[in-house]
């Protein structure tokens, strides 16, 4: 079975502590409630969240939807974002979990990536020597979110192919986020195949496409 | 103590940061109480999470008010504030590392004063050294134990019970001294310490209590106490330990509390109509409270039962699910309850293949083509029959089938020609551009193929060689094949970038790829078969006997699922002789059961592997499925319609459109 493996980078620097983390939560836990009443992400879909703030967290694992359960997501009082962190961590996942095509086995399809961060890279060096690997990994997509107003978005656009931008950290903000991501998903779904981009659907005015 | 019923506190007991203020604030014996209110606690089989400094009430002697304790079961309005209210955690252990948080935070107020360390300064380093003279008044014991919970180190965690045993004997020593009613004004915003939630409880605070200005002039500012309450003095008191029962006042409108009301416990995730087992007992276990056994309180989701502690059934309804049921403990305690309730949570997941939806595509689209065909050639010797449909991740949403199929025999020269094509589901018009490239090659091919000279040509040199194989063909043969082959790929992709150009849109908009196959029966010889192929999806021939492989084509694939190659990218057909060589098989066979050319939607969950697609017995596998679909048909029109139903098999995950293409000399030889 061909598995759609979708990759969350969640910033939970101190800065996210609070309202906005309760709402990214909120968030993810929408989308997935929506996720399961869509046929093709229940059957594919597989999804892994990583945090980051001083330390890099897999929360989750690459889990399929079918057997997945909200993990705990929690946040320091303060401290760096260190996304260059995350996104190495990211490459050691995804070497280990996605499965490529061989002789003996049909690979996952592309998969999915995105980075939901409310400042910047705190580990610059880091961060710029990992970009250039995370784009040799081949996702179908790599959509970044610079959340709320310090946010910089033009420390993201080197790594994703769309960076998006979310005005307010508040619930519906979010919540509008991660329904876009969930659709999103669902058009990955079933436009893989060509080896074009991967067209994502319009996203709703909260999202200014940057 | 622990079990005593509530009742409204006449007291005057205070929020614990705003005790501790006080000078002669017993830390000892405030600690040793909440470590026994704590281990009581936890006797009930309970988790309390994250605790709130400010909702515990402590007594001039230095104990925890009894108002913030409840009887075993029910939950009072203090207990409601333990609860962190960010849902239910997800396993014991984790429910311990929070209860043993917040026993750190706590202690680490009562001992230094302000909140725990950062964890980064905590690292490594001893608890004592965080600390100032205060410290000096502790047992060095209890300072080690200490230690062991803010510095998680390698002794483990202390219990309560050590906690408690390092503290005892020093408060113990401590209990003849009495309170004298203090001096020390208290700091004079105190007021805000009293209350800090008000502006989220709103109601139930006393106006008379808040607004009192006594408060401002210090004089009353005195831990007093002994004294008796009196009027100007309810300042003093949070709104708990007036005479309002705050249970009740808190109760309504506040709906986080309801959900921590019982320890909740998360099970495996379930799916409707898919049978579920879990052993309740092994979920529920905790070393603390081994269970005898579970019973449910009341209803279950419906399908499901509970039989010896287990679980089972298989879920009619999707949702999260939420039940209560009682454990009965292996061992009960003298004066603690036989049971515990336990509430469970389940998500049920819907089966997916509910959730499909069939929707027809809409004629007025642009390059509209029927959802599901069936095709067969009436006047051919052998058969040749073909069925197409629509994926369920099309028919979802109401969107058209992408592939297409092409079949036709040429009378004066007895050759076949077969040919599928599957477009790309990314590409809007891709429908378009594997209809183009079915069609367009088909007839480039049987106009071709009419000629006796090029039939004559492609048999001799064919004969010539030994084995039939192409790899060992004359290059007389290959560079016909190359020709026929590359030319008809050429002139359709070439009209499929007309196609683009009338229709303002670009050739990758008709992405498709591209499997054909000619076969020519040879009498007594067998048959010659010859395959060229861009992209997925396979050819291969069934019952050749032995010599050549069962797969006529080479997949296009990449590392990634879906990955592939399409007749409409410039690069296929512009690269060297040698890669549409690679594209091109051609075989001799002594005989042929039958012929098969399958898009993706069929080869990917047919065969799971490119080692299984070379795998003759996997191809056996697929005929054998196919004729016995194949037994009710009577005809060559209904063989081609059981096809088409034969293709209606579930697979998880392949959604994608389907088309079979058959030849077999055998079935149905005649004209029906």
């Amino acid at each position: 079975m061909r598995r759609l493996p979708v990759y969350l980078l969640l910033d939970t620097s101190g800065s996210m502590k609070g309202e906005p983390l309760e709402s990214v939560k909120s968030g993810i836990q929408a989308m997935l409630g929506g996720l399961r009443q869509d046929p093709h992400a229940l059957e594919s879909l597989h999804l892994s969240i990583i945090t980051f703030d001083r330390l890099v967290k897999v929360v989750m694992p690459l889990t399929g939807l079918e057997s997945l359960q909200m993990p705990q997501i929690t946040c320091p009082d303060s401290g760096p974002t260190n996304l260059g962190a995350a996104l190495e961590e990211l490459c050691r996942r995804v070497a280990q979990e996605v499965r490529l095509s061989t002789g003996e086995n049909k690979g996952d399809w592309r998969p999915i990536l995105f980075v939901m961060t409310d400042g910047s890279p705190s580990d610059v060096q880091l961060y710029r020597e990992m970009v250039p690997q995370v784009r040799r990994i081949g996702f179908a997509t790599i959509v970044a979110c610079a959340a709320g107003p310090k946010a910089k978005k033009e420390d993201l656009s080197p790594l994703a192919d769309h960076v998006v931008t979310l005005e307010t950290m508040d619930s519906s903000g979010f919540l509008s986020f991660f329904r876009w991501v969930s659709s999103s998903v669902a058009a990955g779904n079933v436009s893989m195949g060509a080896t074009t981009e991967l067209k994502l659907p319009e996203p709703p005015p909260e999202i200014i496409v940057v | 103590m622990t079990n005593q019923p509530f009742s409204p506190v006449k007291r005057k007991s205070v929020p614990l940061p705003l005790y501790l203020l006080h000078e002669k604030a017993d830390r000892k014996a405030v600690a040793l109480s909440l470590l026994k209110w704590l281990d009581s606690f936890h006797a009930q089989g309970r988790a309390h999470g994250r605790l709130s400094p400010e909702r515990l009430f402590i007594t001039p002697e230095g104990e925890l008010d009894p108002a913030c304790e409840s009887p075993a079961g029910e939950l009072n309005s203090l207990e409601r504030y333990f609860f962190s209210g960010e849902g239910c955690p997800q396993s014991p252990q984790e429910e311990v590392a929070r209860d043993v948080d917040a026993l750190g935070a706590l202690l680490c107020l009562i001992t230094l004063g302000f909140a725990p360390p950062p964890v980064s300064l905590r690292k490594g380093r001893r608890f004592s050294e965080f600390g100032f003279s205060v410290l000096g008044q502790w047992p060095a014991s209890f300072l080690d134990l200490m230690d062991q919970i803010l510095l998680r180190d390698d002794r483990g965690l202390p219990k309560l019970s050590d906690l408690m045993g390092a503290l005892a004997r020093e408060v113990e020593a401590e209990t003849e001294t009495a309170w004298e009613t203090g001096s020390d004004a208290p700091p004079p915003d105190h007021e805000t310490c009293d209350h800090p939630d008000d502006s989220s409880l709103p109601g139930e605070v006393d106006d008379a209590a808040v607004g009192e200005p006594h408060a401002e002039d210090g004089e009353h500012g005195g831990l007093a106490f002994d004294e008796p309450v009196e009027e100007g003095e309810e300042a003093w008191l949070a709104p708990a330990a007036t005479d309002e029962p705050p249970a009740a006042a808190r109760d309504p409108g506040d709906p986080a509390p309801r959900l921590s009301k019982v320890m909740m416990k998360r099970l495996p995730n379930a799916t409707v109509g898919r049978e579920l087992e879990v052993d309740l007992l092994a979920s529920l276990h905790t070393v603390d409270f081994p269970f005898g056994g579970v019973t449910p309180c009341d209803g279950l989701p419906p399908g499901l039962t509970c039989e010896q502690s287990v679980l089972r059934g298989r879920p009619e309804t999707a949702g999260e699910w939420e039940f209560d049921v009682e454990c009965e403990l292996a061992e009960p305690q003298p004066g603690h309850p036989s049971s515990l309730h336990r509430r469970l949570v389940l998500t049920v997941n819907p089966d997916p293949r509910s959730l499909w939806r069939n929707i027809d595509s809409d004629r007025n689209l642009p390059y509209w083509k029927e959802d599901r065909v069936a095709v067969c050639l009436d006047v051919s010797p052998a058969m040749v029959i073909g069925a197409s449909s629509r994926g369920r991740s099309h028919a979802h949403v109401g969107s058209c089938r992408d592939d297409d199929m092409a079949m036709g025999w040429i009378p004066e020269t007895d050759w076949y020609v077969l040919t599928v094509a599957d477009g790309a589901g990314s590409a809007t018009y891709s429908r378009e551009g594997s209809r183009i490239a079915c069609q367009q090659v088909n007839a480039y091919l049987e106009q071709c193929l009419k000629s006796e000279g090029v039939t004559e040509c492609l048999l001799a040199s064919l004969a010539a060689s030994e084995s039939g194989a192409w790899g060992e063909a004359t290059p007389q043969t290959r560079s016909l094949l190359y020709s026929l082959f590359g030319e008809a790929a050429l002139s359709a992709r070439k009209a499929i970038e007309r196609a683009a150009a009338l229709a303002s849109a670009q050739t990758r908009d008709f992405h498709t790829t591209l499997i054909t196959v000619l076969a020519h029966p040879l009498g007594e010889k067998g048959w010659l078969v010859a395959a060229f192929s861009i992209g997925d999806g396979a050819a291969g021939m069934i019952g050749i006997g032995e010599g050549a492989p069962s797969l006529l084509t080479k997949p296009d694939a990449g590392e990634y699922a879906g990955q592939t190659v399409f007749l409409t990218m410039p690069e296929v057909l512009s690269t060297s002789y040698e890669s549409i060589y690679a594209r091109i098989s051609a075989w001799v066979v002594s005989r042929l059961d039958a012929l098969i050319l399958m898009t993706d939607g069929v080869t990917d969950p047919r065969f799971d592997s490119e080692t299984r697609l070379a795998d003759p017995a996997c191809w056996q596998g697929v005929w054998e499925d196919v004729q016995a679909e194949l037994t009710s048909a009577s005809s060559r029109e209904e063989a081609s319609h059981a096809v088409l139903k034969w293709m209606d098999f579930h697979s998880p995950g392949h959604h994608d459109d389907r088309t079979l293409v058959l030849l077999s000399p055998s079935l149905f030889p005649t004209h029906s």
